[in-house]
């Protein structure tokens, strides 16, 4: 029997208090089975000079992603990302990650007439040229949905939570 | 001089120390001779005289320069470099999973880019609109929050053939759904015939699938089973259920035993077995309860009331058009339902909005939905036949006197005697059956039937029904009421709707004023008037609801100068009265009370009582009881 499909739509959000994880796994309906979030970390001075261009990926996939994938209790049938520098979370784990984003035309370009519905693309990291077929097989079964909308749930309920451990 | 050119000398001394001391923070120190110091005498010609000057004292100053001789300082970085978070996190309950369909079935034009395009897979989502749930208002635990938070928009739950529906709905019944989902707690109010039982159903469907809920019962009016058993087959095509009915014994295995998801059962039923609801030992509980035409609870004490209020259960939500059919205490006591304790039974009126916000949703068709048809509605003023109206004159002038007579011996069922008795010879005169409002009635009949449409007629009793069926057959009436056993009313409707010699659907109020849609009549007679304006109005919406395409006409009849005519009177003063107090949201409408009942002809008799004149008891009067010429409903 096939395993059923799990979803997992990682995202690092940013704000005034700093980074922040998170992970919503779904089932193939777009049904949340799990979330995690991580705490806000705020990177120094000291760290960006340091780092330097790399402390994006170190924050994104070593830190940010690489926790909540350890924690995650779900096993997922691929992982879906909203920035590039999550890419190298594959380094970490077996699943295969896309980065899925927005190729819709900007507003300006767009114009009144073309009032479609919104298109995106993945893409994988380039040292995990696999990953694409993986993705590719999976996503089949997924015609129709929209995968850049779970990251608007993960957006919406890291708010949520920051809201509530402020109050 | 002496000390003055040691000054001197000595500054360019100071320069070199510190130089040194610089370097010997970087370097051993080395040996280094200090320099020498020769003081010159003075030579001069020079007379030297003597002036008086007022010299100042001479001082010296000595600068100590210290010597950063010491090792030089390391600042370590005071933090850590290492970057780590901790992470919390939730897990739900797991959905129900429903095979996903076959990729050739559903798989669009824009789904061969993603096997194409390299590197990227390309994907076209269908819906551009989103309606997302929100956190119920009491919801305090932040998974519960976090839960609905994460929910998929309804609209991707119904691309891609996930969940399907007979029909798209409508924007506001999205909304209606998403107001339900989240909530434990619920009145959902819509105005009839915007899609009440559709929008629980497809709420309800999607909790189930979110593993959310687990068990559920409906509670409906006994003639709504059929009904409700129909729309759960078109809206939740996937949801097992079963009607509890039969024998003691079979019912108490449906109650404790069937395995279905969602069961149905009618008021009474659950009154009759309220003592094995409440009964912990038999272990009935619900994750939800739902009660359809709530306003069959309104009266706090009743048994139906009691009984809805002894099952156990999770959530509870509410459906009526008409939350405040009576008084606002109607309302309080729906939410002793539907959020016990939330509500005080003595709450002001004007704290009602406060208390009831978040948890009650009402919506009008006018809000709605911008292309519903509109519903006309005149007052046809019908004379009765001049025998009509000589019996109507000696009737009431006999019955005023009666009453006198009865002086503290009256109660007020002697005045329904006679104000049913007037009605009934507003209808048709007893002795010769002449009809002003039949002659009417055969005028506009004969319109509806030569433009192919079709009519429903209400009346509050069956006898007129009957009447009216013998005497219009020419229009192919058919009759849905009392009399007709539930079983043979379903193909009644059915004949109805596909019949197209049949023009005409007699209906009693009791029977067919609730749950019914009946949108492919466009005329609704009311022959003779309810006491309670939200009763008439379900009748009006079994016709004008969504799915009607054209316009409804409601033609009210009313005899001039009789009781119809005085009753119609209060009832509208009191319409306007509460549109003042509570507003357009919650249209209220209204009964009349005792001292109003009273107050309809000119008596002297008043009942001999204990309390206040003012009885706040509001009159409901139930034709079953109160047979005087005709039959009840």
């Amino acid at each position: 029997m096939e395993a059923a499909l799990h979803l997992g739509f990682l995202a690092v959000v940013h704000d005034p208090q700093g980074y922040q994880g998170g992970l919503l796994v779904t089932n193939g309906w777009g049904r949340p089975l799990e979330f995690r979030l991580t705490t806000p970390l705020q990177p120094t001075r000291v760290h960006q000079i340091l780092y330097g261009a790399t402390l994006r990926p170190h924050l994104f996939a070593d830190v940010l992603g690489k926790a909540l994938l350890d924690k995650a209790a779900t096993p997922l049938s691929l992982i879906l990302v909203n920035a590039a520098e999550l890419l190298e979370l594959r380094r970490h784990t077996a699943w295969p990650v896309g980065w899925v984003q927005s190729t819709a035309p900007t507003p300006e370009a767009q114009g009144p007439a073309a009032d479609g519905p919104e298109r995106f693309s993945v893409e994988v990291h380039a040292a995990f040229p696999d990953d694409r077929h993986a993705l590719a097989r999976h996503l089949e079964s997924l015609a129709g949905s929209d995968l850049l909308e779970p990251f608007d749930r993960i957006r919406e309920a890291l708010t949520e939570a920051r809201k509530r451990t402020a109050a | 001089m002496t000390e003055r050119g040691h000054e001197a000398s000595a500054l360019p001394l100071a320069m070199p120390a510190i130089g040194r001391n610089l370097l010997a923070q970087a370097a051993p120190r080395a040996a280094v001779p200090p320099p020498s110091v020769r003081a010159e005498p003075l030579l001069t010609d020079a007379v030297l005289t003597s002036r008086a000057w007022p010299l100042p004292p001479l001082a010296v100053r000595v600068h100590t320069a210290r010597l950063a001789d010491e090792t030089p300082w390391v600042r370590s970085w005071g933090g850590s470099l290492n970057l780590a978070v901790q992470t919390t996190g939730w897990t739900f309950p797991t959905p129900l999973e429903v095979r996903p369909p076959a990729a050739s079935e559903t798989a669009p034009a824009a789904h061969e880019s993603v096997r194409a395009s390299s590197p990227a897979a390309s994907l076209t989502p269908k819906v551009s609109r989103r309606t997302r749930l929100a956190p119920s208002p009491d919801a305090v635990l932040l998974r519960e929050r976090l839960l609905m938070l994460l929910q998929p928009p309804l609209e991707h739950l119904f691309t891609g053939k996930r969940i399907t529906l007979p029909f798209e709905p409508f924007r506001y019944q999205l909304e209606g759904i998403a107001f339900l989902m989240p909530r434990h707690s619920a009145l959902l109010a819509d105005e009839m015939g915007l899609g009440k039982t559709m929008q629980t159903i497809v709420a309800l469907r999607l909790l189930l699938h979110a593993g959310l809920v687990r068990s559920c019962l409906i509670v409906c009016p006994k003639p709504l089973v059929p009904n409700w058993g129909r729309e759960l087959r078109a809206w939740g095509e996937d949801i097992p259920f079963e009607v509890i009915a039969g024998s003691t014994a079979h019912r108490r295995f449906l109650w404790t035993r069937a395995p279905s998801p969602v069961k149905l059962v009618n008021y009474e039923v659950l009154t009759r077995d309220q003592a094995l609801l409440a009964d912990p030992a038999a272990g009935v509980a619900f994750d939800l309860v739902i009660l359809d035409e709530a306003q069959r609870i309104k009266n706090h004490g009743s048994k139906t009331a009691q009984a809805a209020r002894a099952i156990r259960r999770q959530r509870s939500w509410a459906l009526t058009g008409t939350p405040i059919e009576n008084r606002p205490e109607d309302l309080i006591n729906l939410f002793a339902f539907i959020k016990p304790d939330h509500v005080p039974p003595e709450t002001p009126v004007k704290k009602l909005p406060d208390l009831t916000h978040g948890f009650l949703l009402r919506r009008v068709k006018e809000d709605v939905i911008a292309d519903m048809p509109p519903k006309l509605v005149r007052d046809a003023y019908v004379e009765l036949t001049p025998e009509q109206r000589a019996r109507y004159e000696l009737a009431e002038t006999e019955g005023v006197v009666h009453l006198n007579n009865l002086g503290d011996t009256i109660t007020i069922q002697h005045v329904f005697e006679l104000v049913l008795r007037l009605k009934q010879i507003c209808n048709f005169d007893p002795l010769t059956g002449q009809s002003g409002k039949l002659d009417q009635l055969q005028a506009d009949l004969a319109e509806v039937a030569a433009s192919g449409r079709k009519a429903i007629l209400f009346s509050q009793w069956v006898e007129p029904l009957e009447i009216l069926a013998g005497r219009l057959a020419e229009f192919g009436p058919l009759q849905f009421h009392g009399r007709v056993p539930s079983r043979a009313r379903p193909a009644v409707l059915e004949r109805f709707r596909d019949d197209p010699d049949c023009h005409l659907l007699l209906m009693s109020y009791g029977t067919g004023s609730v749950g019914l849609n009946l949108q492919f009549a466009n005329y609704v007679f009311l022959f003779d008037r309810w006491w309670n304006p939200a009763v008439e109005d379900q009748a009006i919406n079994r016709a004008h609801r969504i799915g009607q395409k054209d316009p409804v006409l409601v033609t009210r009849f009313v005899t001039p100068g009789t009781i119809e005519s005085r009753i119609c009177a209060v009832l509208e003063r009191k319409r306007q009265l509460f549109a003042e107090l509570i507003g357009d949201g919650v249209t209220p409408s209204l009964g009349m009370s005792e001292e109003e009942v009273f107050g309809l002809f000119d008596l002297t008799a008043r009942p001999h009582r204990q309390e206040s004149a003012t009885v706040r008891t509001q009159v409901q009067p139930r034709p079953p009881a109160v047979r005087v010429g005709g039959l009840a409903a």
